[in-house]
């Protein structure tokens, strides 16, 4: 048996990811339609538009990869829980089998999400989601340096969407048990 | 052949009535989504238009889907004084919506997005533990889903498009409002 992972209360809430985005987005804004010497000295005018969308691409690149990262650990946190704690909803008893099995090392989509589609009344196009989203997380964590086939679009208004409604269904199947 | 081949090869190329929309019909729904929104962004501006306040330009843009592959959409641009708007397509198969339309100006970008009508917010409500799952489909028909502004994370929510609301997000994004 593994030790217990110690949980270090660090982790990122969606809440935190939106309020940075924003102050960096509107920073951005500012900054490239603002008269600063460093702006005028960098950028002719003409390509500060181009030079914009660049930066707040790579913005919702790592906002992005910072929601998916909050959602893993929302989703492990609960894994341990579950599997730490001796509740007896059908979940809690199917992650503590997984976690005999696998301890730390269970997959977040193989594992723990089969689990939450199979246990839970979590809708299946939902979770279906969220292993799409951890994909596109995969890919921007080692270097998009391929064509990812996702079936849909993913940004950070998307990643952030399904993170959300999937947590919320989280929290909702936690108080209905 | 056999007609184990014929019935194989009918449902890889007609999608049945379970599986929802045909790729086809769901492009087509979504072009004609977007020339509803242009519309209703020149029809908006139309008394600065005409007195040459405002010029809107249409035009259109090449996107690409792994679903749909490449293929034409149309966009639109806004000349407000030195101030030019992109009314930008996005796409189409996106969780949550049957499509997406960026509005990019100098000072913000707001997203507009197609929702079902009754639709107030992104999050889906799970049904009891003892029932069955529920399922993406809504009664309301893709035909009839509507355009609607998606404020930004971390609340989302849908607020009503019209012509109003429209020029408003245009403000936003210009610079006119502290929005």
């Amino acid at each position: 048996m593994v030790d217990r992972v110690s949980f270090s209360d660090q982790e990122q809430s969606l809440e935190l990811i939106a309020s940075h985005h924003s102050n960096v987005e509107s920073a951005l804004y500012e900054y490239f339609s603002g008269t600063s010497e460093s702006l005028e000295d960098r950028f002719p005018l003409e390509i500060r538009s181009e030079v914009r969308e660049a930066s707040l691409s790579e913005l919702d690149f790592s906002s992005s990869m910072s929601v998916m990262a909050a959602l893993e650990a929302v989703i492990r946190i609960d894994y341990l829980t579950r599997a730490y704690e001796k509740r007896k909803d059908k979940l809690s008893r199917a992650m503590r089998g997984l976690y005999q099995e696998k301890e730390n090392k269970a997959k977040i989509d193989d594992d723990i999400l089969q689990l939450w589609a199979k246990e839970t009344t979590v809708p299946e196009y939902v979770v279906q989601q969220v292993k799409a989203a951890f994909k596109y997380r995969h890919w921007l964590a080692h270097g998009r340096y391929w064509t990812p086939k996702l079936g849909r679009r993913y940004d950070y208004l998307t990643v952030y969407t399904v993170a959300d409604t999937f947590i919320d269904a989280m929290d909702q199947y936690s108080a209905s048990v | 052949m056999s007609n184990d081949f014929d019935e194989f090869i009918k449902k890889q190329v007609q999608p049945s009535e379970k599986k929802g929309l045909s790729l086809e019909e769901e492009k087509r729904i979504w072009l004609e989504n977007l020339e509803k929104l242009i519309d209703l962004a020149e029809s908006s501006l139309r008394t600065y238009i005409d007195t040459g306040a405002v010029a809107f330009k249409r035009s259109d843009t090449f996107l690409s889907e792994e679903q749909l592959g490449g293929y034409k959409a149309p966009k639109a641009t806004i000349t407000i004084g030195r101030n030019l708007v992109d009314l930008k397509p996005i796409g189409t198969f996106l969780f949550g919506a049957r499509g997406r339309l960026d509005m990019v100006g100098p000072r913000g970008t707001v997203k507009l997005v197609i929702v079902p009508p009754n639709s107030s917010g992104a999050r889906i409500s799970i049904t009891s533990i003892d029932s069955t799952p529920s399922t993406p489909t809504t009664e309301t028909p893709p035909e009839k889903w509507v355009w609607k502004i998606s404020t930004p994370p971390p609340k989302i929510s849908y607020l009503e498009l019209n012509e109003e609301s429209f020029r408003s997000a245009l403000m936003e994004v210009v610079g006119g409002t502290n929005g």
